[in-house]
């Protein structure tokens, strides 16, 4: 004879049921041995469903995307409204200090990301594989976290302009690296100046303050970095 | 990977304490690219993405597919860049892009009847655990749920949609995905006993 709570097993699982119905089903299941055995068997499965990872595709896909891409190249001037990504930081900067130090960090990231590709332009080549507690080599290699850590003062006086020293070292990086280091000094040149408008709206205050100094802190230590690989980097 | 005295100094120099460069500032970087374009930026969007599509392909549809369906979902996606706006981690958007992909994918090949219609309950479990790749073999007995069902098992169960999205998804009410993702969990029992 079919037990009409089994259908309701799922429902108990998923925590769909209201509390008269949870209160009766778990007084069923207490004098119950099949429903609460069914009940485990269906705990395994969403747990079973939950604990899948995924595989990456065993043969070339790319290959057949890529022919599909050549079939329709996009131009960015063909007509279509290119709808520009909101920029994060801006967004962050114009806000609340809570948001001020979540801009703050997205800023850090930007910075790790610049000094990264400059390391990956004083390496060897593409392909370097991830160690933890160590850098990256390119940002299409990366996964999802980055974790650069270090702890030593800089010892070289920091130039003014980051955009100069990245135009000194223009002939001698690669023009992705370039690329990608124009478009962090624009985001943190935009983070910088909201950061002022801040402090202009909310004069004295020390949070405020203690995130730009920092922020400023690591942009110098990217801008000294930056100047190094360019005469030191192969 | 190398450690040339060039990364050493980077790294040593560097005021930074602790940074994370997530998946998310990396596609906005080359989504951006990509839409003006470059195919290469296109490229490290697979290449991050790749395993979650395929495996969502591999088990909405079937593994003899996947391959096919994933070079559509990101054919798809590379045409479909302009409407990508920002308002959530493209990732998100990717995901979503191809759920909606496969469903009607699906639905162009099946009847409702036979997409919801079989009865999961007197089916056959692939196998029992005597296997050591226990995961391969649920994937496998997943495979051998009804397409509604087995769609409704991995939108919910795997990737973590609710029964309304469901149901606007599939067209149907939730508490017809409520009672196919049941008689699925049911059916998928018999495989782990």
């Amino acid at each position: 004879m079919h037990d009409p709570w089994t259908d309701r097993l799922s429902e108990y699982i998923d925590g769909e049921l209201n509390a008269a119905e949870m209160e009766l089903l778990e007084r069923h299941l207490a004098g119950c041995d099949e429903c609460r055995v069914t009940l485990q068997q269906l705990q395994d499965v969403v747990a079973a469903a939950h604990s899948l990872e995924d595989r990456e595709p065993g043969s070339d896909v790319w290959a057949g995307i890529a022919a599909g891409l050549a079939a329709e190249p996009r131009q960015a001037d063909a007509g279509t409204q290119v709808v520009p990504l909101r920029r994060a930081v801006a967004r962050r900067f114009t806000m609340s200090a809570p948001q001020l130090a979540a801009a703050a960090l997205l800023l850090m990231a930007f910075s790790a990301g610049a000094a990264w590709l400059i390391s990956g332009a004083a390496g060897n080549g593409r392909g370097a594989d991830y160690q933890q507690g160590t850098i990256f080599h390119a940002a299409h290699d990366a996964p999802d976290d980055v974790l650069l850590v270090g702890n030593q003062p800089a010892q070289t006086p920091a130039p003014n302009d980051l955009t100069a020293t990245l135009d000194a070292a223009r002939a001698t990086l690669d023009p992705a690296t370039v690329e990608v280091l124009e478009r962090s000094i624009e985001s943190i040149n935009a983070a910088i100046a909201d950061a002022h408008a801040a402090l202009e709206a909310d004069p004295g205050n020390p949070f405020l303050q203690r995130q730009l100094d920092s922020t400023l802190e690591r942009r110098d230590a990217v801008i000294r970095r930056a100047g190094g690989v360019r005469r030191g980097g192969t | 990977m190398d450690r040339t005295p060039e990364r050493e100094a980077i790294l040593g120099a560097a005021t930074l304490t602790s940074v994370t460069t997530t998946t998310a500032e990396l596609d906005r970087i080359d989504v951006d690219r990509a839409r003006a374009g470059d195919a290469a930026a296109f490229e490290r969007i697979y290449r991050r993405h790749s395993a979650r599509i395929h495996s969502l392909c591999a088990r909405m549809v079937n593994p003899h597919e996947a391959d096919d369906a994933t070079q559509e979902v990101f054919i798809r996606a590379w045409r479909k860049l302009e409407l990508f706006r920002g308002d959530s981690a493209f990732g998100t958007w990717l995901h979503r892009l191809a759920v909606n992909l496969l469903i009607a994918r699906r639905k162009t090949e099946t009847s409702y009847q036979d997409r919801f219609g079989t009865d999961v309950d007197g089916m056959q479990p692939p196998g029992r655990r005597d296997r050591p790749d226990l995961r391969m073999d649920f994937e496998a007995a997943m495979r051998t749920l009804p397409a509604g069902a087995k769609e409704i098992f991995v939108l919910h169960d795997v990737e973590g949609y609710t029964h309304e999205e469901i149901g606007d998804m599939l067209g149907i009410n939730s508490g017809t995905s409520k009672s196919q993702l049941h008689r699925a969990r049911m059916s998928l029992r018999q495989y782990l006993q």
